[in-house]
């Protein structure tokens, strides 16, 4: 096991953020956080090169924020400090910089959670007229003493053709109804592809080559 | 980009008809009609408006919706209404919505008395509030920095603090976390936000959030008077107010000039001003007895001062330094030519160009301003680096690039902190700037840039690039550069490769040319005071004597006997630290002003006159872009110190100089006499944002005839490293006595260190936080190495603190680096 795939120093707040909340108050004794140095801070080479390439599809490097945070994500389960160090060495931004868009938006993780699973229920327009709320509810239920199962509520997922949908680890599932809950939680659990006849990646299109792109 | 052209335009605010510039925002226009519109997140020093608080709500006729005034500018025909119900209603709301949650904390709140939310309730605010729900809680006082503390609660998400650490300071290390009403100011990691600049944004919040550690509950509004002065801590002399209770200085605050400072201060400004308290102070003049030093009576050390000079007479050595003023500088001028028969005295560390060459560099149609620096095409900065030794242009700096298109182009042996700035950057050999100007005044003749780009250890296509780069931004070029390119030996041949790249640039207009960043913080006044060898006040001719660098050799040697300090230690700030050890081990009297007694001191010192500090101080300093500014006193003088002018006219009248000097304001008016471009000047005018002499019909005293580009001499090649590393040496902005006495500021003292190529260290097997010994010749210093990506391979970069001046010299040297 490389040096960066080994576990995550105990995080050092209680809530186990990258940050310190409302009622931290910063360490005076570590160094500010400005641009990590390149030639002091490991990167695994395939990360930077996917942050790179993120990187240059855009005017300003800035951009590839989001994408790059992910791709750190996907590498260390969560938006570690580590990983936030990572790609602000190949951005060459501040970590902190990345912090603030980290805590911003909700598919970054800022706390670990081994083992943890997402579904995110959709319950934007669409969806609410073919059902969402009973379906959330029914999720919300089923859900509820399964701690490593985390529900929510999402706003539209880009996906009314399969209304109402679910996106459970990613993998977008639908039309779905309340008793789907149940078997999704199943599938969950014991590591089996979800509702895998529901799938939207799994459907049947005219044109093959767009389910690539 | 050129400054832009000004229009006015006539707008209508409460009924009454108000000229405005064009495009300037609302609550801007409305002030010229002595209206004022309440904001909080409103700040134009930090670049457009971002229209985040909603506090500036003001009717304009012919739209439905109120406006926010911060971020609507001023049309000709506008008709305004800010006394309306309507918006008197909308501006309660906002002031009752953003006190939903904001404690009621004023009588233990720091900023209470000079609060503009408080100001604000008062003046706009219902004085009720609908909302009985309890307010957020949350723990307080926090450290965001050793300097700062923050309290979540009184924050009004206003954006400011953390668009300055963006937009003007660019260290983009303060942000703001969560969203919506999770949203707080923080940092990455629990780290602290520490950096050049940082203290600003305690003058910037608008409520008791941002907290000043040093000064929180010294003092209430009502027990403190506000003293304008000018930091004295760098080039940069900046204008501030200090903060005073009972005679003691609590506090530092930015005196906006916008010629000079922006209203922005580094740290070093806002801080270091505990220095002036502090308890390692010297208060009282002392005279070494049996090996120390021992404080004795004011006649007493001037009588023993002035003896050993005149027993030294024709052998007396003078330097100046630091904040010494320029009454001082020409007082101690008076005192070595006049009374002592001497004329070895420097306000440089290093040997500079000749009398005729370093008139032609300060050439008033040669000078550019601060504010040029903002405005230009494009700006050259050339072995230098701004964040250290004149921080406040830093900002400038940025500024230029980020609001004004400013095409910045860089060229130092160091990688800089503008380089992600910079169009082009090109890095020289430590110490190789007279080659590099060499290729970049043939790049731009079109002569042979490969030879000496060779010599200075440059890339030829990079010089290329840059010289492309300076012609075709526009004509508007301003060069700023640090005194190190002309010190040493080479300094002459340096200066005039200078000069030639000015003259094909066509420097010689305004909105544009040259601003050198001295080596101490009065270094121009102290030139145009006369403290030069072979140049008297005004660089009028004076008989020629020893630089820094020949006085230290010539005491070493016994052919000097005693050496006036100016407020300065060469042992700690002059290169080759061992020779001035021993020339000062040798002198048979050293008599320094102090206010610290530095390594150098305390060893050798025979007499000490406690110095003034800088909030005691009266007299005038000179901006490097020729600014002559004026030192009023603060506070009383502690202890026994008395006026330095006063001390260097009573050790000139024992000497034998008749002198007659009643007051401080006396001294200045002799300095104006003195020095031909000052004529005319007086305290008065001067008033509280000083005078730019350049400007003034009495330069043309030092007027010199353009410049033609002259044939340059081959430079010498930086010396290749061959397995050892070419030494660069830089101070980096704490390395100052006031920061290590400061006990605020102590956390910062710069340690020794020293920066090394990604490739260098792997090849010495060196990581990140080794010890080392760096060493010439046998002499060396302990370091810690920092290894950095965008060092050059090749080279090493000390920090100037700990007797790292051990290792320097004038000229460029290879070291060696071991582990210790
Ligand atoms: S920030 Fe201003 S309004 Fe708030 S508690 Fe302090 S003094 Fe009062
Ligand atoms: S800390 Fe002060 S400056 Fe910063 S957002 Fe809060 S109120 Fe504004
Ligand atoms: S509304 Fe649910 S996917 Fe669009
Ligand atoms: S001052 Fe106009 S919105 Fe804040």
């Amino acid at each position: 096991m490389s040096a960066f795939e080994a576990e995550q120093s105990v995080p050092r707040f209680a809530h186990g953020s990258r940050v310190p909340g409302w009622d931290d108050a910063v360490d005076v004794n570590k160094d500010p956080a400005s641009i990590p140095d390149p030639a002091t801070t490991a990167v695994p080479d395939d990360l930077r090169a996917e942050i790179e390439e993120h990187m240059s599809r855009y005017p300003d490097r800035r951009s590839a924020a989001i994408p790059a945070l992910r791709a750190a994500q996907r590498r260390h389960g969560w938006c570690s400090p580590q990983a936030i160090d990572q790609v602000a060495s190949v951005m060459r931004v501040t970590p902190g910089y990345l912090a603030s868009i980290a805590t911003f938006y909700d598919m970054t993780e800022n706390e670990p959670r081994p083992d943890h699973h997402d579904v995110f229920v959709c319950t934007n327009i669409s969806c609410s007229l073919l059902g969402a709320p009973d379906v959330f509810a029914a999720f919300q239920e089923v859900a509820s003493d399964e701690d490593r199962i985390h529900v929510r509520s999402f706003e539209c997922l880009g996906a009314c053709d399969i209304a109402p949908m679910a996106s459970v680890d990613g993998v977008y599932v639908g039309p779905l109804e309340p008793r789907d809950a149940q078997t999704v939680v199943d599938d969950i659990k014991a590591g089996r592809p979800v509702l895998e006849d529901r799938q939207l990646a799994r459907r049947p299109v005219a044109d093959e080559e767009a389910r690539g792109a | 980009m050129p400054r832009p052209e000004v229009r006015m335009v006539t707008l209508t605010i409460d009924g009454r008809e108000v000229e405005a510039p064009e495009n300037s925002m609302l609550v801007d226009g409305a002030k010229h009609g002595d209206v004022e519109i309440p904001v909080f997140c409103y700040e134009p020093k930090l670049g457009p408006p971002v229209g985040a608080c909603r506090m500036c709500l003001v009717e304009v006729e012919g739209i439905p919706k109120l406006q926010t005034a911060c971020s609507t500018p001023v049309k000709d025909g506008m008709v305004v209404h800010t006394q309306t119900e309507r918006v008197r209603k909308a501006q309660e709301a906002v002031v009752e919505f953003l006190l939903i949650n904001h404690p009621l904390d004023c009588p233990v709140c720091d900023k209470g008395g000079e609060c503009p939310l408080q100001d604000i309730s008062y003046g706009w605010g219902g004085g009720t509030s609908r909302f009985i729900e309890p307010k957020r809680h949350f723990r307080k006082p926090l450290a965001l920095s050793p300097l700062v503390a923050i309290d979540r609660e009184r924050c009004i998400l206003c954006y400011r603090c953390v668009r300055y650490s963006q937009e003007i300071a660019e260290d983009y290390q303060l942000v703001l976390l969560e969203r919506g009403a999770h949203s707080y100011v923080g940092t990455f990691d629990s780290t602290p936000y520490v950096a050049p600049f940082a203290g600003n944004i305690i003058e910037l919040c608008p409520v008791g959030a941002l907290t000043s550690r040093a000064y929180r509950f010294r003092a209430r509004p009502w027990d403190i008077e506000a003293a304008g002065s000018i930091c004295t801590l760098c080039p940069a002399q900046c204008n501030i107010s200090f903060t005073v209770r009972d005679d003691r200085v609590l506090r530092v605050m930015a005196r906006d000039n916008p010629d000079v400072d922006d209203g922005w201060l580094c740290d070093k400004g806002r801080f270091a001003y505990q220095a002036v308290h502090a308890d390692e102070r010297v208060v009282e003049p002392m005279v070494r007895e049996g090996g120390t030093l021992r404080p004795v009576s004011w006649e007493r050390a001037l009588d023993e001062a002035a003896a050993a000079l005149s027993r030294a007479r024709g052998r007396v050595g003078a330097l100046a330094g630091d904040g010494a003023t320029n009454e001082e500088g020409y007082l101690l001028g008076r005192l070595l030519r006049e009374a002592l028969d001497c004329n070895d005295l420097d306000s440089r560390v290093a040997r500079g160009p000749s009398r005729e060459t370093a008139r032609a560099l300060s050439a008033p149609a040669l000078g550019a301003t601060v504010p040029d620096v903002e405005f230009a095409h494009a700006v050259l900065v050339l072995d230098c680096e701004p964040m250290d030794d004149m921080p406040i242009l830093d900002l400038r700096i940025r500024k230029g690039v980020r609001r004004h298109g400013m095409r910045l182009v860089v060229a130092t042996s160091r990688p800089s902190s503008l380089d992600p700035n910079a169009a082009v950057s090109v890095r020289f050999a430590p110490g190789a700037g007279e080659a590099f100007l060499a290729a970049l005044d043939a790049a731009l003749a079109g002569g042979d840039v490969d030879s000496a780009a060779g010599a200075a250890g440059a890339d030829p296509a990079a010089v290329r690039e840059l010289a492309r780069l300076l012609r075709e931004a526009g004509d508007d070029v301003v060069v700023v550069w640090g005194e190190r390119l002309t010190g040493g030996p080479r300094g002459e041949q340096a200066a005039r490769a200078l000069l030639n790249v000015c003259a094909r640039l066509n420097l010689r207009r305004d909105g544009a040319g040259l601003l050198e960043i001295p080596s101490s913080a009065n270094g121009r006044g102290l030139r145009e005071a006369g403290v030069l060898p072979g140049a008297g006040p005004g660089w009028s001719e004076a008989a020629d004597g020893r630089d820094a660098a020949g006085i230290a050799r010539a005491l070493a040697g016994g052919e000097l006997g005693a050496l006036y300090l100016l407020r300065t230690d060469p042992v700690r700030t002059h290169p080759d630290r061992t020779v001035w050890s021993a020339a000062l081990a040798r002198a048979n009297a050293v008599i320094a002003h102090a206010s610290v007694l530095t390594e150098g001191l305390l060893e050798h010192a025979t007499v000490v006159f406690p110095a003034e500090s800088y909030a005691e101080k009266e007299g005038t300093v000179t901006h490097p872009d020729g600014r002559v500014q004026r030192l009023r006193p603060a506070i009383g003088r502690p202890g026994g110190v008395r006026a330095e002018w006063q001390v260097l006219a009573d050790v000139a009248r024992r000497a034998g100089l008749e002198i007659a000097l009643p007051t401080g304001a006396a001294a200045t008016k002799l300095l104006f006499e003195a020095v031909p471009f000052y004529a005319g000047l007086s305290l008065v005018d001067l008033a509280a944002d000083g005078v730019r002499w350049p400007e003034r019909d009495a330069a043309s005293a030092l007027d010199a005839p353009a410049w033609e580009p002259v044939e340059l001499e081959r430079p010498p090649a930086a010396p290749s490293p061959n397995g050892a590393l070419r030494l660069g040496t830089f101070r980096p902005i704490w390395a100052a006595p006031e920061v290590e006495v400061s006990p605020a500021l102590r956390f910062l003292s710069a340690r020794a260190r020293v920066e090394l190529s990604p490739g260098d260290a792997r090849r010495l097997g060196l990581a990140s936080g080794a010890r080392v010994h760096v060493s010439h010749d046998g002499t060396g210093v302990a370091a810690e190495v920092v290894v950095r990506s965008d060092v050059p391979a090749g080279s090493a970069f000390l920090h100037e603190a700990q007797g790292a001046n051990a290792l320097s010299s004038g000229e460029p040297r290879l070291v060696e680096v071991r582990p210790a």
